[in-house]
């Protein structure tokens, strides 16, 4: 571990702050505190996340073997659709949402975020939207079983379960909007002064990009199943082929939607990373400007190459090229951003505690998942490989490894910070650990099974992959399991862990570390003058 | 200057950030309600083709807009 640099003893929550405050229940409910609201968006978040992992270890259950186990093939589509469904947008927005809350106004000197009571509102807006996914399950007809995808004609002529997830993905649209509007007013109206926005930390402008991206897509997501909704129930015929609509254009938009969401899910990620190497590498991050041009780079890009997803749906061939060659253009902002993140380790003061594992975790895994995006992003090559478990490896690759792995590393980082008190290290270790074995025993293998043309989305197979699969289902279930560890690391830390220091790391710079472990519930009351 | 200048002071600055507030989240509000609206107006356009290029032009320059002009502080 670090250094202690000042210690400070556990206390700094002020209790008398919360006089005034509603107590139990009702604290939680009616919060307009960025970290309270933090702390929702987070717990929430690895509650869909476990409700998210059951369901893929229900799914990679039935795949042990070859034949019908356990789920009637339409509740296996099903499963897989609600399982995508809530990890985007019950797990992983949610989850980074919550460092966002949190740490956005400790980082630029705010006393909140812009719109206290729309933050409330934004997040209570969430589990009513994750109740409707998954009671879904159980109306008749079941859930939707198109995928996340949600491609016509399949969920033009599913049942009711469509409806919900369609009111659903409103819901939860409303609350991604309302966030992001608080977050960019957040950062462009109350930084510290001094602050300008090109001495901000990074994570920052990683969620101010990410915030625009947002606005961009999620109402042009909401006009799509908006869509849905009315040739489901109006008569109408945007995407119904019947009545002279196109399913292409669904294809079209909802891509257009689906790229920038996976940027709008790893930016935050490199957020955290860039805040955590440079921490543990005790130097600053190299190249800060063209980190922040990167970024920039690599959202306007993500609108670019959407038809990548469709290679196979008869482009013209100058569309394919224009997105093949567009896809391969992200690989250079990202290539600056790993070249950065390696550049800031080299010749620095390295230690290896727990964030720093899975930063680095994340810098291996996240690039493996980058490369066999390239792989994918030609043509020729996506053709053969469209719908196979290929695909499936290479997104797991970037969403698990790369966004789970740098959450990771930003609860360890700043969990001393949130909660004013250590984690065990060894725990955190074993966590990191056992993540990393588990996660490549379940997903590496994918990529034989997808090059050896087993297909996704089925819940038979062909006798031939059962080896691999099996292999995969093993590591599914220790990876599931693993992360009871990182609960145990979590709560234990909370209930019985030592004391935390104002800066328990060295290396870590930015305004947060200025404030008592755990942070005050108001901070920042007085703007920090920044230089 | 008179004693009660400071929190009247502090008071305007207050309301001048709230209204800053407000000015930045219905500008954006307004953004996405444009993009929600002008997606299905986009439709009545000829093709879908039409349609998903005037929607894309029109949010990569709104990205290019709001973002390039922070890079510059």
């Amino acid at each position: 571990m670090s250094s202690i640099t000042q210690p400070v003893g556990g206390h700094g929550h002020g209790h008398d702050e919360h006089a005034h405050h509603p107590t139990g229940i009702m604290r939680w409910v009616t919060t307009t505190n960025h970290k309270d609201i933090g702390t929702l968006y987070l717990w929430f978040s690895f509650t869909m996340f476990i409700v998210g992992g059951i369901m893929a270890l229900t799914i990679r259950a039935e795949l042990f073997e070859p034949g019908m186990q356990i789920l009637a093939p339409e509740r296996f589509n099903q499963m897989t659709t609600l399982h995508g469904l809530i990890m985007i947008f019950g797990a992983l927005m949610p989850g980074a949402v919550g460092f966002a809350n949190w740490m956005i106004p400790m980082q630029i000197g705010a006393p909140d975020m812009a719109f206290a009571r729309m933050n409330n509102w934004s997040f209570w807006l969430l589990p009513p939207a994750a109740i409707l996914l998954v009671l879904s399950l159980f109306v008749p007809g079941g859930a939707a079983e198109t995928g996340w995808t949600l491609y016509p004609p399949l969920s033009i002529q599913s049942g009711m379960g469509m409806d919900l997830t369609i009111f659903a993905i409103h819901i939860m649209g409303a609350s991604s909007i309302m966030g992001s509007i608080n977050i960019i007013t957040t950062i462009l109206n109350l930084r510290a002064p001094g602050m300008t926005l090109m001495k901000m930390p990074v994570f920052c402008w990683a969620w101010l990009i990410t915030a625009y991206l947002l606005i961009a897509v999620m109402p042009v997501l909401a006009g799509a199943v908006t869509m849905l909704l009315t040739d489901r129930h109006f008569g109408t015929s945007f995407f119904n082929a019947a009545g002279g609509g196109d399913p292409v254009l669904f294809q079209h938009v909802f891509w257009f939607f689906g790229h920038p969401e996976v940027y709008i899910i790893i930016l935050p990620a490199f957020g955290i990373i860039s805040e955590v190497i440079p921490a543990f590498s005790r130097k600053p991050v190299f190249g800060y400007a063209s980190m922040v041009y990167a970024l920039s780079a690599i959202a306007i890009l993500s609108f670019l190459v959407w038809a990548h997803h469709m290679f196979t749906t008869g482009l013209p061939a100058a569309g394919i090229l224009f997105y093949m060659y567009a896809t391969m253009l992200i690989a250079v902002p990202t290539g600056v951003k790993v070249f950065n993140w390696l550049a800031t380790m080299w010749k620095g003061s390295i230690s290896l505690e727990a964030p720093m594992m899975f930063a680095l975790g994340f810098l291996f895994l996240f690039t493996t998942g980058g490369f066999t995006g390239l792989i994918l992003a030609i043509q020729p090559v996506d053709v053969q490989f469209q719908d196979t478990y290929y695909v499936v490896a290479h997104f797991h690759y970037v969403m698990v490894a790369g966004t789970l792995f740098a959450f990771f590393a930003g609860i360890y980082y700043w969990l001393p910070k949130w909660s004013g008190k250590m984690y065990n290290e060894t725990v955190a270790q074993w966590h990191f650990w056992l993540s990393f074995i588990f996660f490549n025993v379940t997903f590496f293998p994918m990529h034989f099974l997808g090059l050896a043309g087993m297909p996704r989305r089925v819940p038979d197979y062909a006798q031939q992959f059962t080896d691999w699969n099996q292999v995969a289902t093993i590591g599914a279930f220790g990876f599931g399991l693993s992360q009871l560890v990182f609960l145990y690391a979590v709560v234990s830390a909370i209930r019985s862990g030592k004391p935390a220091p104002a800066k328990p790391w060295d290396g870590a710079t930015s305004l947060e570390w200025t404030l008592p472990s755990p942070a005050p519930y108001h901070s920042f009351e007085t703007p920090p003058v920044v230089k | 200057m008179n004693a009660d200048s400071l929190p009247q002071r502090q008071e305007d600055r207050a309301a001048r950030l709230r209204a800053a507030n407000r000015r930045t989240g219905l500008g954006l509000l307004a953004i996405s309600v444009v993009f929600f609206v002008g997606f299905f107006a986009s439709r009545m356009l000829s093709s879908p083709d039409v349609s998903i290029a005037v929607v894309g032009v029109a949010v990569l320059l709104y990205l290019a807009v709001a973002i390039g002009r922070h890079l510059r502080k």
